[in-house]
């Protein structure tokens, strides 16, 4: 009895002190919210009639193809590896929906599924001779960049197609006055919570904290690399098909800024380049910060081109940030 | 017929042999030490059983049924649990996510929900009477001595039919050494199988009921601990007789203070340290793990921030970084072999003059053939087991790897010889080699700061003793009060009898 009380107490106070650290670098995990939140505040300012659903529906929409690439890249970062072959996927699968898609709604359906398809079995591809040949993913997924963007500028050489008016109004819907995207949004964001806690979440984050340590513990380490790789691939024939109803035509070279940008999304969010460290909550920030500095600029009467100077000195912020929480927490214990 | 055999194991890695047809037996119900030293084929011996490596050839039996174990799945799934010595825990997830890694741990809807392992984990803990961890921290944020433990607990939850403690007790204190044994022991009285590895003989003597010795990757003696005498053992796993363990103290001490350190202060890790280091002397550090020794020795080198005076000969020097205390002649030898203090693709040549390139410059380029004189007349020094000074850090056995990096600390002659835990892990007859090496350069008038979490060797090796204790200097043994008990008094907080 005695002992068990001061099995209790001890536990207590451990709890106690790990729950000031935890809240430590929640604080700090809440930046890329707080940012999102106040460039919308300027926003707001500047623009009061914005506080609206529709424009709201409006940007989401505008973000949503980045913010499907970034997921999956951020999963693919998690799992400590990198995908740059987004960018030749979301051209291919582009190039080939705004060409090819049929205007029944048989053929629509087909077409997307064949597309997605396509995605994933492009990511799966990556995969497999990422885990088998253990060389770089940054090289594999250059050279795959380059090939399946290269298939994209031979199906469709320069921008055109055109895609069936069924197709684009399905994506772009509204139900409810409340655009699609924010629902797929919030979709994801739910299967996401869930995701992270299964078999498969919880091996993503092992192999990417220590990939020797995962393989010791019984994770498939080399399974885990062809299912985020997969994943990725889907996500961004996803992106692909949605860019295509957004723009309502097909580019060839369309993916390539998303290469860029869903990594920015990613380290803004607060996933770490490294491996282990991350989520997909962040990322959406992430990538809707992407979006919006650009219209706070806008209103702010600024030229857009110093959006891309905004986007990188907040890239180097968010990674300060995430190094000097890392301090903190490393100095209120012995190592 | 034995519970588990391995027969005719054979294995090579690159052309080096590390086990040929080894066979080994262990029963239900015993503690079974593997000896050997580094490099005999204890650890092959072990990772085949564990499934990280598998065998060239050879047949694996338990309970008579054969096993094949092709990756650490299998091994997981056959009810074997490895305590791995360069442990196996993942830095990012949480001591209950580690703990229950492997798929049973999942609750409804395939999930690994946070309240149920948090609420396994405790129970875990009562179990296992530990009472000093919290199931929600971070594994990256505990110091070694804790992630030890976890990856304990983490493969007795498993209840394995086998457990392998690989040099589980290095980086423990006395207390959670005996908790270990007792664990072990708990474990055979049900009928399971332990194998114990460990190169501290007072455990092996304390904890086991068998023992099996490895030599160049063969299995050369099986015997009951009872019926087995220490030397014999000894001189079986080196296929020599050794003797004069511990070197002679001699007294080397002269007047100079080489090291002087005043009120020194590490954040709140170390407090109101003042030591004194003369030339010729080898002080020890002692005390229970993670009494802020590691914070004491990186504060010292310049790692960490320290508040305080430093004085280096008499001179008041000021050390905000690891170059700055090289520049005043301190060096570092770190425990860590693999990760602190070695570049493990690196040549030993390249490890070896890493810290000195400004002494080998020759114009703007690097001499090849100072680093040449060099290397080679370290390599002769140390003893340094290898084909030549090109040869890759990697494939050094462990009692050469840290050779090598005491080498390199040497190399650059520093006067002041940080050595922190550097026996950790390290075979009997490289042991005995640097303590030798410790007390020839504390001859030639090198001051040496010397932490061990071996109180055999502070008793043996050093001149005087401080022991660490929370943060503080706890106590300060000098010659004539230098014994194990004092060291053990001071441990726990107390104070020491004259």
């Amino acid at each position: 009895m005695e002992k068990g009380h001061r099995l209790s107490r001890a536990t207590r106070t451990r709890s106690a002190r790990g729950r000031i650290i935890g809240a430590k670098v929640g604080i700090i995990s809440v930046v890329p919210y707080a940012v999102l939140l106040a460039i919308y505040g300027v926003i707001l300012f500047l623009q009061p009639k914005l506080f609206s659903l529709d424009w709201l529906g409006l940007k989401t929409n505008d973000a949503m193809a980045l913010i499907l690439v970034s997921i999956g890249q951020t999963v693919v970062m998690i799992q400590g590896g990198i995908d740059l072959s987004v960018g030749g996927i979301v051209c291919v699968t582009n190039s080939i929906a705004a060409l090819y898609m049929p205007g029944s709604l048989t053929g629509i359906l087909l077409m997307s599924l064949s597309v997605l398809i396509l995605g994933t079995a492009i990511g799966l591809l990556n995969g497999v001779v990422i885990a088998r040949t253990r060389l770089q993913p940054f090289i594999i997924t250059l050279a795959s960049w380059s090939i399946w963007g290269g298939v994209a500028l031979s199906i469709l050489p320069i921008d055109g197609g055109e895609p069936p008016k069924d197709f684009i109004n399905g994506l772009l819907a509204r139900p409810m006055g409340i655009s699609l995207s924010l629902f797929a949004i919030l979709a994801l964001i739910l299967v996401w919570l869930y995701v992270k806690k299964t078999r498969f979440g919880v091996s993503v984050y092992a192999v990417g904290s220590s990939e020797k340590a995962a393989n010791l513990n019984g994770i498939g380490v080399g399974r885990t690399k062809l299912q985020v790789y997969a994943l990725s691939g889907f996500l961004a024939a996803s992106a692909g098909l949605f860019r295509t109803a957004q723009v309502a035509s097909g580019s060839p070279l369309a993916g390539n800024s998303f290469i860029m940008t869903s990594i920015v999304a990613a380290v803004i969010g607060g996933t770490s380049l490294s491996g282990g460290k991350g989520g997909i909550v962040g990322t959406i920030a992430g990538a809707f910060i992407l979006k919006l500095i650009a219209d706070m600029l806008v209103f702010l009467g600024v030229s857009t081109y110093w959006s891309t100077l905004c986007q990188g000195s907040l890239l180097i912020f968010a990674v300060v940030m995430s190094s000097v929480a890392e301090m903190a927490k490393r100095k209120g214990f012995e190592l | 017929m034995a519970d588990l055999e391995l027969i005719k194991v054979s294995k090579s890695f690159k052309g080096t042999r590390a086990l040929f047809e080894a066979d080994f037996n262990a029963n239900r119900g015993e503690v079974h030490a593997l000896l050997g030293e580094n490099g005999a084929g204890k650890s092959t011996l072990l990772k085949i059983l564990s499934g990280a490596v598998r065998p060239d050839s050879g047949e694996i039996r338990l309970f008579g049924k054969p096993l094949r174990l092709r990756k650490p799945y299998d091994a997981i799934e056959a009810g074997i649990a490895t305590v791995y010595q360069e442990l196996s825990l993942i830095p990012d997830l949480s001591v209950s996510q580690n703990i229950f890694l492997d798929r049973n741990a999942m609750t409804r809807f395939g999930i690994y929900s946070k309240p149920e392992l948090r609420k396994r984990s405790l129970e875990l803990f009562a179990r296992e009477d530990v009472d000093d961890f919290d199931p929600d921290s971070m594994v990256r944020d505990l110091p070694l001595a804790k992630r030890q433990v976890v990856e304990i607990l983490k493969a007795v939850s498993r209840n394995p039919e086998i457990l392998i403690l690989d040099e589980a007790t290095s980086a423990l204190s006395e207390q959670r050494v005996k908790w270990l044994l007792n664990l072990a022991r708990k474990k055979a009285d049900e009928g399971k199988i332990v194998i114990f590895i460990s190169h501290r003989m007072s455990e092996i003597k304390d904890g086991c009921d068998r023992l099996t010795i490895f030599r160049n990757g063969q299995n050369v003696g099986e015997m009951g601990m009872g019926e087995c005498d220490m030397d014999e053992i000894i001189s079986l796993m080196l296929g020599r007789a050794i003797a004069g363990y511990f070197p002679e103290k001699s007294a080397s001490i002269r007047e100079e203070i080489a090291f002087e350190a005043i009120n020194l202060r590490v954040g709140r890790q170390l407090r109101d340290i003042s030591l004194r280091l003369r030339s010729g002397e080898v002080l020890g550090v002692g005390g229970l793990a993670g009494q802020g020794q590691l914070a004491l020795f990186l504060g010292l080198f310049g790692v960490y921030r320290t508040e305080g005076e430093i004085r280096v000969r008499g001179q008041k020097v000021r050390i905000r970084n690891p170059r700055d205390s090289i520049r005043h002649g301190i060096a570092l030898v770190p425990e860590d072999r693999a990760t602190q203090g070695l570049i493990l693709p690196f040549s030993i040549a390249h490890n070896l003059t890493l810290a000195m390139l400004k002494k080998l410059r020759w114009g703007c380029f690097l001499s090849k053939r100072i680093e040449g004189e060099v290397v080679r007349e370290f390599m002769k020094r140390l003893e340094i087991r290898a084909e030549g000074p090109s040869t890759i850090a990697m494939n050094l056995s462990g009692g050469n790897q840290q050779k090598v990096i005491l080498a390199k600390s040497l190399a650059f002659g520093p006067k002041v010889l940080l050595m922190y835990d550097i026996t950790r892990g390290v075979d009997i007859g490289t042991k005995k080699e640097i303590f030798n090496l410790i007390r020839e350069l504390a001859k030639d008038g090198n001051a040496v700061l010397f932490y061990s979490t071996d109180m055999d060797e502070l008793v043996n090796v050093c001149d005087e003793v401080l022991v660490m204790h929370d943060g503080k200097i706890g106590a300060f043994l000098e010659k004539d009060q230098l014994t194990k008990e004092n060291i053990m008094v001071a441990s726990m907080g107390g104070r020491s009898m004259a």
